[in-house]
């Protein structure tokens, strides 16, 4: 068999203080990534009849319901360039994936307490998962929003081609934030309750249901301290042409990412250190 | 070139921390106390810090050596709780090691526990591929063995229903088949022979020998004494998280078996390896405690008596004057650590009669824990009369010989000797 995953010497030592980041390993164990990638998504379709239904219905409704509040209330949400379903629908998938896969990574550890005690694999697979897999309900969700901009005639430009960097971008965030909240999980239960709560009122200090013109001027500085307000607008910038790409938002939420992720990573791997044994 | 050595494992040690046990008293468990507990809690913040260190802490494991050759099959017993599964977690990279450091060169499977990673809602199909690749092997591999494994498990009919409409005997069957298709240069093995009905486990003992018979390295931690025997020509013994046996398996299985010391009290009239003139002979040897009484567990610096039974072929008509017995205590690699001479303290062991009893009395057993030889000689009148090499298997267990908590280790040698150290500074 060619398989050669431990086909070397292994020296196991306790942990020392040195943190470093093994991705040599994580390529060897590639194939156990994918395989865990493609169970986590069977397992979230799996029950379902109505499958891609479910992923389009919650984005799909919260925009019936503002599209239906905006009319009636006569409320302004101050988007231009675009219309405000696309403004929202595309806000909301976004938001929805980074919201779903941050808690799940945050969780993810929590998740496969019962793997990591009996097969040994880089730990680092375990947020990995969620938040690679979570893009394939993202992708779906994504669907109407093709539909739509189809419809309206509203096409992107040659910024398409920068999707994928900001993609990337709101992966390593939740892979930051998510590894960071891992960890702190580890300690007490009450990290969780709180990025919950940090993730629910999110949604309405972020640029996804209205747009930040509405903010004050002056205000404006703190609202974009939040990284998921550069994602919010450089992401539909790159879906529409006519909608302006955020430069610094955008550079700021790439420059907390990293920060994040740094940051994550080495705590997740010392509280791995620490609590291997309490899983 | 191949490393003759398949793990290395050098002053291994895990300390596991057991938490602050007495956080809520009994009686705070009423309704009341549960509505108040939010509250409770509160009051705890301050006492709880991350890393606690008023924790209690146990060691699971303290100061294991040993080397392991590509090959061999090596059995690891002992009682609940020596630190068997820690150690193989340990090997298996599961949970870190506290101190010390092991080495491993080759693949290593580890089967810790059987049905790891099988999910409910997939069918038995999936659930081989999904098991497969968590165990490394990518998809090619596994469809070369597929039908290997669903013919082993013998649950092929209902490898399209979901595992959750298994019976759990039929789970393990399937989950045991993908393990035991895996084709790793190590084997490490925790208990998980015991799995399905009596036809099945006698298909997984020939799987695994099959295996092991394929020169791979096995590790075995068993309670069946039977499989270890039968699989393993080396046996290494933990009690209290340390190594007190690493030798020959049949003879570490059965000083196992004996089980209490008191019982151990070898008919030594019958053995035959013995030399000298055979005037008088040794009948038995008993480890009895400062009061006399048999000893069911020796510790280190623990004060003993070794009491020798004898017989007299024919009664003497002039009692001997000069008697001189000895003992002497080796390890069990046959190094010798000392001897106790009767000799050289001029103890009068004349007058011998039909029967009697030499007792030597140590005030302090001055061993670490372990196995050992205990060697008897007896000189009549500058003769050689009778000798027994390893005549009694002292099994030696953990105590606090300098009350600090604290033996030697090992590569210091088995001895623990009285000393104090001082340090007079000058300016
Ligand atoms: N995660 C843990 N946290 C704290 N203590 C632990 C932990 N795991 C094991 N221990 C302790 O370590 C010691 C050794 O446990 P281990 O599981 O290695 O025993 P064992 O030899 O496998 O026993 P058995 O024959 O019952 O399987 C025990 O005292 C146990 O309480
Ligand atoms: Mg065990």
């Amino acid at each position: 068999m060619s398989n050669n995953i431990h086909d070397k010497e292994i020296v196991i030592e306790p942990p020392s203080g040195l943190v470093h980041l093994n991705l040599r390993e994580l390529y060897e164990f590639r194939h156990m990534l994918w395989s865990m990638i493609w169970k986590s998504i069977r397992i979230q379709f799996s029950e379902l009849y109505l499958k891609f239904f479910w992923t389009f219905a919650r984005p799909l409704a919260m925009l019936g319901v503002f599209i239906f509040i905006k009319n009636y209330s006569g409320a302004n949400m101050h988007v231009s360039n675009i219309s405000y379903s696309l403004y929202l629908y595309s806000g909301l998938i976004i938001w929805f994936y980074f919201v779903e896969s941050t808690n799940a990574t945050a969780k993810s550890v929590e998740k496969d307490a019962a793997l990591m005690k009996k097969i040994y694999f880089p730990r680092l697979i375990s947020p990995l998962v969620p938040l690679v897999s979570n893009l394939y309900s993202f992708g779906i969700s994504a669907i109407p929003l093709v539909v739509m901009i189809i419809w309206q005639g509203t096409y992107p430009g040659w910024k398409l081609l920068l999707l994928p960097l900001v993609i990337l971008q709101c992966m390593i965030l939740i892979l930051g934030t998510g590894t960071m909240f891992a960890s702190f999980s580890l300690f007490s239960k009450d990290a969780e309750r709180f990025l919950k709560l940090v993730l629910y009122l999110g949604l309405f200090v972020s640029p996804v249901i209205y747009s930040p013109d509405k903010i004050h001027a002056k205000s404006q500085l703190v609202y974009f301290l939040n990284p998921m307000a550069g994602t919010l607008l450089a992401f539909r910038s790159c879906l529409f042409n006519d909608f302006p790409f955020p430069f610094w938002q955008w550079m700021y939420s790439l420059a907390f990412s990293l920060v994040f992720i740094i940051a994550g990573i080495r705590m997740y791997r010392r509280a791995d250190m620490h609590f291997a044994d309490k899983l | 070139m191949k490393n003759e050595t398949a793990i290395e494992v050098q002053g291994l040690s895990k300390k596991y921390s057991i938490g602050t046990i007495k956080k809520y008293k009994k009686k705070e468990i009423g309704i009341l106390d549960n509505l108040l507990l939010p509250f409770r809690m509160l009051r705890n913040i301050g006492e709880t810090s991350f890393f606690n260190k008023n924790d209690d802490f146990i060691w699971a494991l303290k100061d294991i050596n040993f080397k392991i050759n590509h090959g061999e099959k090596v059995g690891i017993i002992g009682k609940n709780g020596a630190g068997k599964s820690t150690l193989l977690k340990i090997l298996s990279r599961l949970v870190y090691p506290t101190e010390g450091k092991a080495t491993i060169r080759g693949r290593v499977t580890s089967l810790l526990e059987v049905g790891t990673g099988f999910n409910n809602n997939f069918t038995g199909r999936e659930n081989v591929y999904l098991n497969a690749t968590l165990y490394g092997l990518e998809r090619a591999e596994i469809d070369s063995i597929f039908d290997d494994i669903v013919e082993f498990s013998g649950v092929g009919k209902f490898l399209d229903t979901k595992i959750k409409y298994y019976s759990s005997g039929m789970r393990m069957r399937l989950a045991f088949s993908v393990a035991a298709h895996l084709d790793p240069d190590i084997l490490l093995l925790d208990e998980v022979l015991a799995v399905g009905d009596i036809a099945f486990q006698q298909k997984c003992l020939e799987r695994v020998e099959g295996l092991a018979s394929g020169g791979r390295t096995i590790v075995f931690v068993s309670h069946s004494m039977s499989a270890i025997v039968k699989f393993c020509d080396r046996v290494i013994w933990l009690q209290d998280g340390k190594v007190i046996y690493d030798g020959e398996a049949t003879e570490a299985v059965k000083l196992y078996q004996d089980g209490p010391l008191s019982e151990k009290e070898l008919d030594l009239a019958s053995r035959s390896d013995r030399k000298g003139t055979g005037l008088v002979r040794y009948t038995k040897v008993s480890i009895l405690d400062e009061n006399m009484n048999l000893c069911e567990n020796v510790r280190t610096g623990q004060c003993i008596n070794i009491a020798l039974d004898y017989r007299a072929e024919e009664p003497y008509a002039e009692p001997p004057r000069d008697v001189k017995a000895c003992i002497i205590i080796e390890d069990n690699k046959q190094n010798r650590l000392f001897g106790l001479p009767s000799e050289i303290l001029i103890a009068d062991l004349s007058n011998i009669k039909s029967t009697g009893r030499f007792i030597c009395k140590l005030n302090s057993l001055p061993v670490i824990p372990g196995v050992y030889d205990i060697t008897i000689s007896l000189l009549i009148d500058r003769q050689l009369v009778d000798k027994v090499v390893s005549a009694y298997k002292l099994v030696v267990l953990e105590d606090d010989y300098y009350g600090t908590g604290l033996l030697p280790k090992h590569t210091m040698g088995r001895v623990c000797v009285d000393f104090d150290w001082l340090h007079e500074s000058r300016n």
